[in-house]
């Protein structure tokens, strides 16, 4: 073979980014993911620095000082019902809620990657064995089966955590399952299953670096939906307990409140609109960075 | 004059990449041009900036396209539509990209044949049936009712064509229509098309890298490369005597005639990104006759007689 | 390496190196509320050949023939229902024979698609070596074998080992492809499609390498392919594979200038004309090759054949011309004594 300028031997060994960090580079150069990654980022920071950030202890309540509007001299986002600062409570509210909505999805992502990765690789009876027990569960709507779960198991944050991990594992196995079966097809899986690769060692190398990404992204958008879930059970009385801070029971006990000081009574819910909104856009955000390969 | 006439035809995708450099050409009516090309030569990307079909957003076409003595690039989308279909039809590698998959296959030409001739349904569909006749598929009546899931690839493909040949176009735009079919569905459709095109007086450009496909259907080539035409002709003469150094390369390299055990003469290189190519000779890092003086400034068409013209220094020097 | 005698052949010369007998695979179709089984793709169907040492045996045939489905038979990538395969002299799976694993030491294979054979989160050389560790070789010297063998197949190992496999044209896959196939060592290589995705320009690069690797290190090759101009210059006996049978086998020259199965002369008048003054005037056969889901009984081939008649309601077998002859057909026409009237004599 004749070779050209395009064949010459070359004195460095050329390195080429890997794709993730192909990935990085094109998530960086979208502005609205980034934007909502930093806000993500002050959040989850709030919620960790809280006892150096918040003015006042989250649980002191005052009952001259109750229901105090927006911009009061010393509580700039007013108090709640029972006089304690609207702010405080929300940065601690902040922990208890990502945790409740991080929590669950990791987890989950880790039970029902597992999971899916298997039925989609191994097949057969052990395919048809989980995908028709995740089939089982997936007919419940998700809101009922994480009050009917929470429920029998009785209100507190640990069974909040598993009740809601239960009703995440069966999507993220399903999605798990099908881009799996997917990749499984492809020749190069064959080629290694050639060369006389164990399954375990094709499945590592070969197969989860390509499923981990889009199994990631489904994930993460699962975060919103984790958030608004707890804080929907702690609202209905099934999660955290007062006088815990926490985003949905605020939305609770302020409830009454509504008619009153309407902007301090939707605080919460715009906290955690606003956390889920930016979980969503960087999940967005990722998967259009993963996107532009073939 | 001309049924189609190209001139200084450019696509420009994304601001800055220049797929199809300078084309020019002119088709008779019942004509039969191949345009002739590897990956990534620009030869798809020619076709449908004919008929307009590439996403505007992206795209930048210059030049001028006179069909029929109108220019196609500077008319309003209203009056394409009116022409699509009507007087140019294109056919595809893929059949089923050109069906909806749940609508029966007479429904679909029926439609067609209503939308431009203005006809009753009962007089479309027995077009339709008389199309499924003229494009040899059996149990015509039958395959009206039929989805375009239901027939085989072949099947499909015909139906494709019956479906472009509906309203009796002058011109007929086929890319790669054979590719994805085996070799004796292939020659199959290859001579319906060549029946049909010479009942019907229909001009056919077809874009293919199969030489096969060329020699089997053209009346001239064009051997396309890097979004370039480097050299036309007609078939015999392409055939023949090929005068571009590309078109040297291709046909030695060939493997039809070559002698088992001896090596094949491959051209060196892989085929070029369009991205990368500046101005000079697209095909100077591949050729063995390469000089300094073939980069830098694009090539000239040299036309060495009757319709022939090749892109190449070496060839000649420019009319 | 190849002048030195292969410490690899067991069976010495004249053993062939494969020797493959009344393969068989069908595919059940599932359907129904309970998935139960409603149909089969025949896709293979008792077929039987052998492989001599160092000779490229050819596999042509249309969609729908079996000849991939062959190729993924022979690897065991899938099990086979019924049929035996004898490498070099060892049964493959039986006790005293080879085992799977061991067979994939010594046979390998290249994927049609170069896109999808390659893993596209790593780098190429990390794919040329994955397999190697598996046979026990360590990761230093897997990773300068893998430098050695890119640099053979033409690929400067500066500069292309770590790239990914999208930064590079399809030619070029290929050859990390072919790279990757030889990485364990084999002795015989299934080339399934393997230039058919590539343009005209980069195929004959790439058979010229093909040529190259198969003198220097000894190789038998089992090429498949649709394009029977390549078939013909690769290739020194070659197999016509129609609906899962075998239709015709024998020396390349001799099936191409005398094909004796209809369907083998139909193949080959199909192919274009290259000569614009003789162009083809009539398709050799009409109609879409059938779907290898409930295929005709008997010969398979008779619903198109010209000369069909009753006595191919009876499958024809695979019989040779000539006891010396290497060339063999499944077609009572060619048969004798079958009760064809185009038999010959007996």
């Amino acid at each position: 073979m004749t070779a050209t300028a395009l064949d010459a031997p070359v004195a460095v060994p050329v390195k080429s980014p890997s794709h993730w960090a192909n990935v990085v580079r094109r998530f960086r150069r979208d502005p609205i993911a980034v934007t909502c990654l930093v806000l993500l980022l002050l959040i989850i920071a709030a919620a960790i620095f809280a006892p150096w950030i918040a003015p006042y202890d989250p649980y002191k309540t005052s009952m001259i000082r109750r229901l105090q509007v927006i911009g009061a001299p010393h509580y700039l986002l007013g108090t709640d019902e029972l006089g304690r600062d609207m702010l405080s409570r929300l940065i601690y509210g902040g922990r208890l809620s990502l945790f409740m909505g991080l929590g669950p999805v990791a987890i989950a992502l880790v039970v029902g990657g597992c999971l899916g990765v298997a039925a989609g690789f191994l097949g057969g009876w052990v395919n048809t064995a989980i995908m028709r027990t995740v089939d089982v569960f997936y007919a419940f709507p998700s809101v009922l089966l994480a009050i009917a779960i929470s429920g029998a198991l009785g209100a507190g944050l640990l069974n909040s955590i598993v009740s809601l991990t239960i009703v995440f594992v069966p999507p993220i196995t399903r999605v798990a399952e099908s881009v799996t079966t997917g990749v499984r097809s492809l020749d190069f899986v064959d080629a290694a299953r050639a060369t006389g690769a164990d399954t375990f060692s094709i499945i590592r190398v070969h197969v989860l670096g390509n499923v981990l990404g889009p199994v990631f992204v489904y994930a993460s958008s699962l975060i919103s939906v984790s958030i608004i879930l707890s804080s929907g059970l702690s609202f209905l009385g099934l999660g955290v307990k007062p006088p815990e801070p926490e985003w949905g029971l605020m939305l609770n006990t302020l409830r009454q409140a509504i008619w009153i000081n309407p902007i301090v009574s939707i605080l919460p819910g715009v906290a955690i609109f606003a956390t889920s909104i930016c979980c969503n856009l960087v999940s967005d955000g990722l998967r259009a960075a993963m996107d532009m390969r073939r | 004059m001309s049924l189609l006439e190209v001139q200084g035809l450019n696509v420009t995708f994304r601001g800055s990449v220049r797929v199809v450099r300078d084309v020019a050409f002119s088709l008779e009516a019942g004509e039969v041009l191949v345009i002739l090309g590897e990956s990534g030569s620009g030869k798809s990307v020619t076709l449908k900036a004919l008929m307009r079909l590439l996403p505007r957003a992206k795209t930048k076409l210059s030049g001028t396209v006179e069909f029929d003595g109108q220019d196609l690039l500077a008319m309003g989308e209203g009056d394409l539509a009116s022409r699509r279909g009507r007087d140019i039809a294109m056919i595809f590698q893929e059949p089923a990209l050109a069906f909806d998959p749940v609508f029966t296959i007479g429904r679909q030409i029926a439609e067609t044949v209503q939308r431009h001739e203005g006809v009753s349904p009962d007089a479309a569909m027995k077009r339709a049936r008389e199309l499924l006749d003229l494009v040899q598929i059996p149990s015509a009546e039958r395959r009206l009712k039929a989805y375009p899931h239901e027939l085989s690839g072949g099947m499909r493909q015909r139906a494709m064509i019956a479906l472009a040949l509906s309203c009796r176009p002058k011109l007929l735009l086929a890319d790669e229509p054979t590719t994805a079919l085996d070799a004796t569905v292939q020659i199959q459709i290859l001579l319906l098309l060549r029946r049909l095109q010479r009942e019907l007086g229909m001009a056919v450009i077809l874009v293919t890298h199969d030489v096969g496909v060329a020699v089997e259907i053209a009346d001239r080539i064009a051997v396309m490369y890097g979004g370039r035409f480097l050299e036309t002709g007609s078939v015999r003469d392409i055939i023949r005597t090929p005068m571009h150094p590309y078109t040297k390369g291709l046909f030695a390299s060939t493997v039809h005639g070559a002698v088992r055990g001896e090596r094949l003469e491959a051209i060196p290189g892989n085929p070029p990104n369009p991205a990368e190519l500046g101005a000079g000779c697209g095909f100077a890092d591949r050729c063995r006759l390469v000089e300094p003086e073939c980069r830098g400034t694009d090539i000239a068409e040299y036309r060495p007689g009757g319709d022939r013209m090749v892109r190449c220094r070496l060839v000649g020097e420019p009319a | 390496m190849s002048a030195l005698p292969d410490t690899r052949d067991r069976g010495g010369p004249n053993q062939p190196l494969l020797i493959v007998t009344s393969l068989r695979k069908y595919f059940p179709i599932r359907g129904g509320l309970l998935n139960r089984q409603v149909a089969s793709v025949q896709a293979v169907d008792d077929v039987s050949f052998s492989v001599r040492k160092g000779e490229t045996l050819g596999i042509v045939g249309e969609s729908g023939c079996g000849k991939s489905t062959t190729a993924r038979l022979l690897m065991r990538l899938i099990e086979p229902d019924v049929g035996q395969v004898v490498f070099d002299g060892e049964a493959v799976g039986a006790q005293d024979g080879i085992s799977v694993r061991d067979l994939r030491r010594s046979m390998q294979m290249v994927f049609q698609d170069s896109y999808a054979s390659l893993n596209p989160r790593l780098p190429i050389e990390s794919s040329i070596s994955f397999g190697q560790r598996f046979q026990g070789i360590g990761k230093v010297e897997a990773a300068a074998r893998s430098r050695d063998l890119l640099a053979r197949v033409g690929l400067e190992p500066n500069r292309f080992a770590q790239r990914y496999p999208h930064e590079l044209s399809g030619g070029q896959r290929q050859r990390v492809n072919i790279a990757r196939a030889l990485a364990l060592d084999p002795r015989l290589l299934i080339l399934d499609e393997a230039v058919s995705a590539l343009d005209k320009s980069v195929e004959a690069q790439v058979l010229n390498l093909l040529a190259d690797l198969k003198a220097a290190f000894d190789l038998t090759y089992i090429f498949i392919s649709h394009d029977l101009n390549v078939v013909r210059y690769i290739s020194d006996r070659v197999m016509v594979m129609y609906l899962g049978k075998v239709v015709e086998i024998g020396p390349v020259d001799q099936v191409y200038a005398n094909p004796r199965h209809p369907y083998t002369s139909a193949l080959l008048s199909a192919m274009p004309s290259m000569d614009p003054d003789h162009r083809t005037e009539q398709p050799p056969l009409t109609g879409d090759p059938p779907n290898p889901i409930n295929p005709p009984s008997g010969c398979r081939f008779r619903t198109r054949c010209a000369f069909a008649e009753d006595v191919c309601a009876v499958a024809p077998a695979l019989t040779a011309l000539d006891p010396a002859d290497e060339h063999a057909v499944s077609c009572h026409r060619e048969t004798a004594g079958s009760g064809h009237s185009g038999a010959p004599a007996s």
